[in-house]
Order: C-alpha cells, then structure tokens, then sequence
C-alpha cells in the first residue's frame, strides 16, 4: 500500500480544470468577440455619418452654386450670420482665390490635402477656423468655381460622433456585463464541478487506500458525470458482489478445512502419547513430522480467516485515541527475550507523539508480526532496530533488521499472501505476517512501504490518514 | 468428579468435547438445544458449563444472561464461531468466564475448564497478600519473589507470568491462556515467543540442582507446581 497517489495540490490547482480552461477560452473568444463588434459598428457608423454629411456638403455647394460670383462673398456672409443666429449645426464655409488667398468666410486657410473635386473629407484639428482655433473634427468639401476661386464648405460632426460614441459605450457596457456575468457564472459553475470532482475524490480514494468497496460515488447531477458516477457505482457493486463471493468461498474452505485439521492434530497428539511407550523412533519421529505439518496447515488458515477478520473491523468499537510510545515499548519489551535467545540485538528507540486515532490491538498485532520477521529473518547476532519518530505528517514506525533484505522486484509480491522471499524460502512460517500487517494498515487508512536498509529491510508504517490529490 | 455441562448443536464438536472431558476424568452431559440446554443449567447440578454462542431455539447469550439474573454462577466457558473481539467482549459482558473461539485445540478447552473449576474450588481471599507453591512465594504487595526464602530478581513481564502460573499452580497453562492473560491480546503471537519468556523465567526460578517447578506439557502449555 506504498502511496502513490498524485503530489497533494496547490490551492490554485482548481485552477487547472477543463471547466476553468473553457472559462478562459470563453472569456478570451468573448472579449475578441465584442471588440470585432465594436469595430463594425464604428465603421458603420462612421460610413454612413460621413455619407450624410458629404450629402448635406453637396447640397451647400449646388446652394452656393446658384449664387454669381459677385454675390459669393455676401452669401457666404449671410450663411455665417445665419447659422450664429439660428445656433443650428455648425457649419463652415471659405471662399478661396485661384491663389489661394482668403476671400470671404470662417475657414481661414484652404486645407492643402483637401481635393477639389466634390468629394468629402474629415479633418482632425488641420481645419483653421476664424479666430485662429483649429477645428477638432469636421468633414469638409470643396470645389472649384469658373472663375477659378475655391469654394470650402465643412460641417463638423460632433453630435452624430456622440451618438456614435454612445452606440459604442453602450455595446462596450453590455458586452463587459455579459462578460463578468459570463465569469461569474463559469467560476460558479467551476467550483460546482471542483466540489462534485472533490467528493468522487473522496470516495474513490477511500476505495483505493481502504479497499472498502462498499464506498459509492455520490450521485445527483443528472449530466456526464453523473451518467459516469452511476457506471462507476454499478461497476462496484459487480465487484463487491464477486469479491463477497470469492471471499465468502475461501474464508469457508479456511474455516471447513480449519475444524477436521484441529482433530487430525489432536489425533496425532493421542498417537505421539501412545508412541511414548514404544521403542520404535521412526515412528515418533514420522509422528512429529506430520503433526508439525498439521501445525503449519492450522496456523496459515488461522492466518487467512484473521486476514479476513481484520478487513471487516474497520466499523467495530476498537479504535480511539492511543498512544504510540507506550505501544513501541510494549512490543519491544514482548520481543527482546526472543531476539536475546538469538543473539540479536535489538534496539527501541521512541519519541513522544501525542496520540493517534487508530486500534490499539491490531496495531500491536502488525508491529509483532513485523518483529518477529525482522528477527526470524536476521541472522545470530545481527540487529534489530523497532523507532518511532516524529515527521511533519505525523508519527513513523520503523521496523529496520540487518538480515538478506528484500529485493527491489520482489517488495510489491511480499505484501501478498503466502509469499516466500527465495532468500527466505527455508524458514518456518505462514508467509501470512506481512498480508496480517498490510490488512492492519488498511483498516487505519496508514501506509506500508518496504525499503533497502543496505544490508536489510526497513518497513515503515506511516501513522497518518494519506490523501488523494 | 466434576460435572460437566455441554450445551452444543453440532454433534460432531460435541462428541470431541464430550471424548476429551471424559478421557480427563469429568462427567459430561450433552444436550443440543438451548432450551433443554437452559433447564439442565438453572438445575445448578453442574460444576462448569460448555456453551455454544449459537443455538437453535434459545440463543447461547441469553441462556447466559438468565443464568445470571436468578443468581445461577456456574462458571461459563463459551465456545464460538464467532472470533471477532467485540463477539468475545458481548460474551464476557453477559456474564461468560472464559471464551473460545471454534476451531479450538482440545487441550486448550481442558485447560480453561480446568482453571475454571479451580477458580470455583478455591475462591481466593481478597485480603491474599502472598502466594506460596511449594518452595516459591510471591509477595502481591512488594512485587517480591522468593525460592526457599532466597528472593529472585525478575523483571515485570516476568513477574507477571510468575503471579499468573502461581495463581493456577497445578494447572495446565496453554500459550494462548498466557499471552492473553499477561498481555492482554487476543491473538496467536507466533512463533516460539512464549517459549522463550518462559525459558528465561525458567532459568530464575529453576536454576540447575533444583526441582524444577515450571513443567511443559507437550503440545499444550505449561504447568507450575
């Protein structure tokens, strides 16, 4: 059960959902969107207002064209005097000689980029009006007359640019609504999706640490995911149905097969007390033989039928609040006249922890199973480390010998039952301890991992509840 | 002789226990179903009582539990399929004085019955302050031990081991009675890790020359005494 879930996240790892990304997509297409549309209309705008205006332009030249060239400047005059008496648009006139010198009007000089030909042109602050101040914006049109004077005609626009501008303002205002509506509504939706993804995360981790599949995605959102969470749930019940099954059978064979084997072993304990009075050692020492198999039969099914036991503990009553440092030493203390007969030395060492939610006897029934591998597997007079050490995460147990180790390949396959390591393959036992201890750190939701100790093994069992992304 | 009251079901089970009480010297009635199982026991005739947790008709617990309500305190031993710690603790709870869970070993269930008989005969006085077998005696209050007046240092496992073998002295102690008792775990801690502890209070307390006090009873356990 070595973790190897994904690296816990940054907050800002929400941010890196597809629903956040197509939020950004959509805020990026939108805002280009709007700003095309702002473009257009402009252009619009400005092609038809400058259209109207070179019609309106048009129409003062026919007007001044009907005039004589000796009554020019006198129109012109009353032109002016009727617009700054009537306060209607303001428009500009200027009557110009072939020269170019200023004959009559408001328009001071003749705009040089100005063609004389009729069509219509605007100006930016170039148009010099009466009293030397430059027009901000005026559209303007000339002509030439017969007698080789030019004939300035100009309007200036700000009223229909103010229209434009309000047009732009208010499409400007409405897309950046709809945008940060848009936003909000994303985020809202986002987080929405975060909290649902949160809680499938939950679950399927539950699944993934604690094996429980009786776990079940939450359903309820009527969409894709929900059609997937349903699958999902359905996809598990087939396993926890099959799994029931599987276990069902082989926890009933363990237990059939565990009741004849108990009388087979008291039967033999009856012969062996009957051989006590021959003289035949074969015999007594077939006798030992077979009992001391029936022994190893007994103790792998009552190793399976535990196994099994201790899957199903983890909504019983034994959990609560314990202390680790007392635990270590109570174990250290149950193991070190073992480890003395075999001349190992067998080293405790313990910091305190404070406490930790977890079963207090499965827990001392994991460590024992890891002590006495660690010491079955160390040779006389090698080194048996049991430590309990404080991390940032929480408390760590661990169990270091000095024996063959495990190898790399073989560190998943020893968690399995009835695994024998090849190095280990001639000593006694159910090959079942590690499958007890694995069970024991599943029920905690702790993890297991198996390290090189160079020479050696470290198993370490990390007291604390892992986490999914 | 003691009597014996096998309530159990499953004939087979109960064939063994009745054969094994037997070839020990007890009387054993048999009987399959809790109520006639309930009857025999409110009698009070019996020394000690075998009980299944699951019977037909009335259930193991409630046999119990009733026993115990009308002041009937036959010692109960019971014997279950149920192995989980919470199954052994609802047992204990209902007024059971030993569990085990089934398969079990034939000596084993002897050798609980035994203690259990030997707890009924010999009631200990709470004022007890010492134990004495034979030569060796154990001071409850000094946590002191002597062999012909001679005081033995032994570490507080050890001690502990002593106090319980000197408790039931005279009775066959399996490994489990011992690991259960002392330590205080309800399962099978492997291995020769008893053997070991009681090798090395063997050595205290039995150094060579002497009468060995700590017997091994092969296949089974130990005995003191």
């Amino acid at each position: 059960m070595d973790r190897t879930y994904p690296a816990q996240p940054a907050p800002c790892r929400r941010w890196h959902s597809t629903t956040f990304r197509l939020l950004t997509v959509y805020a990026v297409v939108f805002s280009l969107s709007v700003m095309v549309l702002l473009g257009l209309i402009g252009r619009s705008v400005t092609s038809a207002m400058e259209h109207q205006m070179d019609v309106v332009l048009h129409w003062e030249l026919i007007y001044f064209d009907s005039s004589p060239d000796n009554e020019l400047v006198d129109a012109i005059r009353r032109r002016n005097e009727h617009e700054q008496h009537e306060r209607l648009h303001p428009n500009y006139y200027g009557l110009f000689a072939a020269d170019g010198q200023h004959l009559a009007g408001d328009i001071l000089a003749l705009p040089p980029s100005l063609p004389v030909n009729g069509d219509g042109m605007t100006f930016h602050h170039m148009l010099t009006l009466a009293g030397n101040v430059r027009a901000p914006v005026v559209r303007a049109m000339a002509e030439r007359r017969e007698n080789g004077q030019t004939l300035v005609v100009a309007r200036d626009p700000t009223d229909i640019l103010r229209i434009r501008e309000t047009i732009i303002n208010a499409v400007m205002g409405g897309g950046l609504f709809c945008l940060g509506a848009g936003i909000i509504g994303g985020l809202a939706l986002t987080v929405s999706q975060y909290r649902r993804l949160k809680a499938i995360r939950l679950v399927t981790q539950r699944i993934a640490q604690g094996g429980d599949l009786g776990q079940r995605l939450p359903v309820g959102g009527h969409d894709e995911i929900d059609m997937l969470a349903h699958l999902v749930n359905h996809m598990l019940a087939e396993v926890e149905r099959l799994m029931i099954e599987v276990k069902g059978a082989c926890d009933g064979i363990a237990h059939d097969l565990r009741t004849p084997l108990a009388r087979v072993r008291t039967l033999l304990m009856r012969i062996e007390e009957r051989t006590n009075g021959l003289q035949d050692d074969a015999l007594k020492h077939l006798v030992d033989n077979t009992r001391r198999e029936t022994d190893t039969l007994l103790d792998r099914f009552r190793a399976m039928l535990r196994i099994s036991e201790i899957g199903t503990l983890q909504r019983r009553g034994g959990f609560g609040e314990m202390q680790l440092d007392t635990l270590v030493k109570e174990v250290g203390e149950l193991f070190e006249p073992l480890a003395e007969s075999r001349s190992i030395d067998l080293v405790v060492r313990t910091v305190p922890v404070g406490t930790t939610h977890a079963d207090r006897a499965l827990m001392f029934e994991a460590l024992s199973n890891l002590l006495d591998n660690a010491i079955k597997f160390t040779s006389d007079g090698g080194t048996v480390r049991l430590e309990l050490m404080h991390t940032l995460s929480g408390p760590q147990i661990d169990v270091i010998d000095n024996g063959p180790g495990i190898p790399a390949d073989e560190r998943d396959a020893v968690r399995q039952r009835f695994y024998r390591g090849e190095r280990t393959r001639h000593l006694a036992g159910s090959g079942l301890g590690l499958s007890i201890v694995s069970a024991v750190v599943n029920v905690h939701g702790f993890a297991m991992h198996i390290r090189d100790a160079s020479p050696g093994t470290r198993v370490t069992i990390e007291c604390w509840t892992g986490t999914l992304i | 002789m003691s009597r014996v009251l096998t309530i159990e079901d499953d004939e087979i089970t109960a064939r063994e226990i009745v054969g094994e009480l037997k070839d020990r010297g007890f009387t054993v009635d048999w009987v399959a179903n809790g109520r006639e199982g309930m009857a025999r026991a409110f009698s009070d005739d019996y020394d000690v009582i075998t009980l299944d947790r699951m019977l037909p008709g009335v259930d193991g617990l409630t046999i119990l539990t009733t026993m115990r309500s009308i002041g009937i305190q036959t010692p109960v031993l019971m014997l279950s399929a149920l192995g989980d710690v919470d199954e052994r603790i609802r047992g204990l709870r209902a007024g059971g004085d030993d569990y085990l869970t089934k398969p079990f070993d034939p000596d084993e269930m002897t050798a609980r019955i035994e203690v259990l008989l030997r707890r009924r005969q010999v009631r200990p006085a709470q004022s007890e302050l010492t134990l004495t077998v034979g030569p060796l005696e154990l001071d409850l209050i000094a946590r002191t031990v002597k062999r012909d007046g001679e005081e033995i240092a032994l570490l507080p496992t050890e001690y502990r081991v002593l106090e319980y073998m000197m408790h039931h002295a005279g009775q066959t102690i399996t490994r489990t009675m011992l690991f259960e008792a002392v330590w205080g775990y309800h399962f099978d801690p492997g291995t020769n890790l008893i053997d070991v502890h009681m090798g090395r209070l063997r050595k205290k307390i039995d150094p060579p020359g002497v009468k060995p006090m700590i017997q091994t009873v092969r296949g089974s356990g130990y005995l003191l005494g």
